[in-house]
């Protein structure tokens, strides 16, 4: 049941210094290396994770969102100064940012990035605090079957969404599912697909396979460079002059503003459409509406604030879903779910029931960190635009060691090095082949939690009780949409191609 | 028509997680039927879509000559620190952490595209800061 005294008891709990530190310093990780082209934010959570290791579980989930939403908006540094973007959402940035930039106007688009992604990250963190409870309780009524239904709704979400090819998708999720179920099956203790390694009887770690899938492959790509952006630096005196007037003039465009604020929320709360999607949709909306249509992609800067705002709204909605229902949307969310899965903490129908206050306190920490991204945010863009021209030589070699290290610490376990490598080259593999790799890594995570739910449904009530309940009905429907309406829409996108060729 | 590198890798990954598939049921063979229930029914759905995946890449190649593009560009530094990276794990096993640490941290610099003496300053700077945050912290990191 939802009380108020929670919500308020989450707030205290927030005013700790240990959770205030946690979310500075993740703030300040995640600004810092957010800046830093090539790294997404998936992986670049991924990198981090290790640090969190040793930590409370709260002041570590805390310090992990609030590096997430530093990423987000620290995303739009490169996209802005060099046309790469720093994280998937910030993809629409560069269709006005870059175009700023070369206007002379890095300093006014920056700051106008960071005050579009302090109203887009309060306004999410407002609504994701009123919407969680709600749908906190209604997950209560999931039962065994209905739990079952829901991870092979996520799957379908996932798969569907990563990647063009469904039967690509497919295959990641079911070698997820598989990798997952290694090792001394809980039940009976029998060894499965050990293949007579004692290493893996306790199953595959998922920080080395985390570090692996998401790191490695992401470092060996910089490899290629021998400095993460190759173009020269902005001007000091443009960038100090105008960040600040950028940041008060995003405010103006309050029409932009509003919309794209409710995309995000609305594209965040569904499972596996991502900020990419929002900041796109947004981006599309705001130039629809726009009395000057005819200057977008050429430097508009209400483009450039619908596309910031609506990407740091979706951050925070699409946590929501994540720890009502165990549902991660996208990559950054499955490598949060993994870190509180590592924290001993599994999200789901339960999560709202028994970590009402610590729930309370993350959907908190979510206002600090749009605080954060207003105040720090643009102090802090002066100094991390320079990581923006960072040697390939230097990173490289330091982040693999740490990659290294940190899978290492999760257990004390050499063999975690090798399962590194092992995973890091599956990761390569699947990259250049274009496999989902969330994909396998949500299967991955959601594979005992699948067996043990089928099973225990399956023995309460056999096949039947899989289509007993409305719950599960409309969940069947939902994983059939998710995996058909992808399909018709690629059928929809060949058919003219087909016909032009 | 000529047979790619990409057409190859391609068809090779679904085979390969075939075989891994087939090593898999192998082993769960005489496993109780708790065990084997749920991991069975996905061997068999995983055996087939692979098998799909791999004709369609071969009808691709036949049909459409796809596979042939140059998707597949490891150049030879990212080859060498992959190499690298495997060779880390043994070399930690013999030499524990510290030697390793230091020979990869100088080698990936230079596949990076470091001058020697960039390679060193790197090495010199990281192994100190790993060195100072072991003794600090008491992190059990076996360094030899």
């Amino acid at each position: 049941m939802f009380e108020f005294s929670n919500a308020v008891e989450g707030l205290m709990l927030l005013f700790t210094w240990q959770v205030m530190a946690a979310i500075t310093v993740g703030f300040l990780l995640g600004f810092l290396v957010g800046a830093v082209p090539g790294f997404n934010d998936s992986n670049l959570m991924a990198i981090m994770l290790p640090l969190t290791i040793y930590l409370d579980p709260m002041i570590a989930i805390v310090g992990m969102s609030s590096l997430y939403f530093a990423a987000q908006a620290a995303g739009a540094i490169p996209a802005i100064l060099i046309n790469i973007p720093g994280t998937g959402g910030a993809a629409a940035t560069t269709i006005e940012g870059y175009p700023m930039a070369q206007k002379g106007q890095a300093g006014y688009a920056l700051g106008l990035s960071h005050g579009a992604s302090f109203v887009g990250a309060a306004v999410g963190a407002l609504a994701s605090l009123m919407i969680a409870p709600a749908l906190g309780l209604f997950a209560l009524r999931f039962g065994p079957a209905e739990m079952f239904l829901l991870g092979v709704f996520g799957l379908t979400i996932v798969g569907a969404l990563a990647g063009k090819d469904l039967l690509k998708a497919g295959i990641a999720i079911l070698l997820g599912l598989l990798v997952s179920l290694v090792g001394a099956d809980p039940s009976t203790a029998f060894e499965r697909g050990t293949f007579g390694i004692l290493s893996l009887s306790d199953g595959i770690s998922l920080m080395a396979i985390i570090l692996g899938l998401f790191g490695l492959p992401e470092l060996i790509d910089l490899v290629k460079r021998t400095s993460v952006s190759g173009q020269s630096e902005v001007s000091d005196r443009e960038l100090n002059s105008n960040l600040h007037r950028g940041f008060f003039d995003a405010f103006k465009y309050k029409g932009a503003l509003a919309v794209s604020s409710a995309v995000g929320l609305v594209v965040g709360i569904v499972p596996g459409a991502g900020a990419a999607i929002s900041s796109f949709v947004s981006y599309g909306m705001a130039k629809q509406m726009s009395r000057n249509p005819q200057n977008y992609g050429k430097g508009e800067p209400e483009g450039l604030v619908a596309a910031e705002c609506a990407n740091n709204a979706t951050a925070c909605a699409a946590i929501v879903p994540l720890l009502t229902l165990g549902l991660p949307g996208s990559g950054s969310t499955t490598v949060m779910l993994a870190a509180l899965i590592l924290h001993g903490i599994r999200p789901g129908p339960q999560f709202f029931a028994q970590f009402q206050v610590e729930a309370f306190t993350i959907f908190w920490s979510f206002f600090v960190s749009a605080i954060l991204i207003a105040v720090v945010g643009c102090w802090i863009s002066r100094y991390t635009r320079r990581l923006v021209y960072v040697r390939g030589y230097i990173l490289v070699p330091t982040v693999l060691l740490l990659l290294f290290l940190g899978a290492y610490a999760t257990k004390f376990s050499t063999f975690d090095l090798a399962v590194v490598a092992a995973f890091g080259a599956l990761g390569i593999a699947m990259r250049v082949l274009r496999y989902p790799i969330p994909a396998f890594l949500l299967a991955f995570i959601l594979g005992p939690i699948l067996e043990a739910n089928y099973l225990r449904a399956t023995r309460i009530g056999g096949l039947d009780i899989f289509i007993q309940s409305g719950i599960s009905q409309f969940l069947i429907v939902l994983s059939v949409l998710s995996l058909v309406i992808p399909g018709l829409w690629l059928l929809r996108q060949r058919r003219p191609s087909l016909q032009h060729g | 028509m000529s047979v790619s590198i990409h057409f190859l890798t391609k068809l090779a990954f679904p085979l390969l997680i075939c075989v891994f598939a087939l090593g898999y049921r192998a082993s769960i063979e005489e496993a109780p039927r708790a065990a084997r229930l749920f991991p069975d029914g996905l061997l068999s759905i995983l055996i087939l879509a692979c098998v799909v995946q791999a004709a369609r890449s071969i009808y691709l190649q036949w049909s459409k000559g796809e596979g042939e593009g140059p998707e597949l560009t490891l150049n030879a530094a990212q080859i060498m620190v992959l190499a690298a990276m495997v060779a880390f794990y043994p070399a930690v096993l013999l030499f524990g952490f510290g030697l390793p640490s230091l020979a990869f941290l100088f080698c990936v610099s230079l596949l990076c595209g470091a001058t020697y003496r960039q390679a060193l300053l790197v090495t010199i700077i990281a192994a100190a800061a790993l060195y100072g945050f072991v003794r600090l912290s008491g992190f059990a990191l076996p360094l030899y």
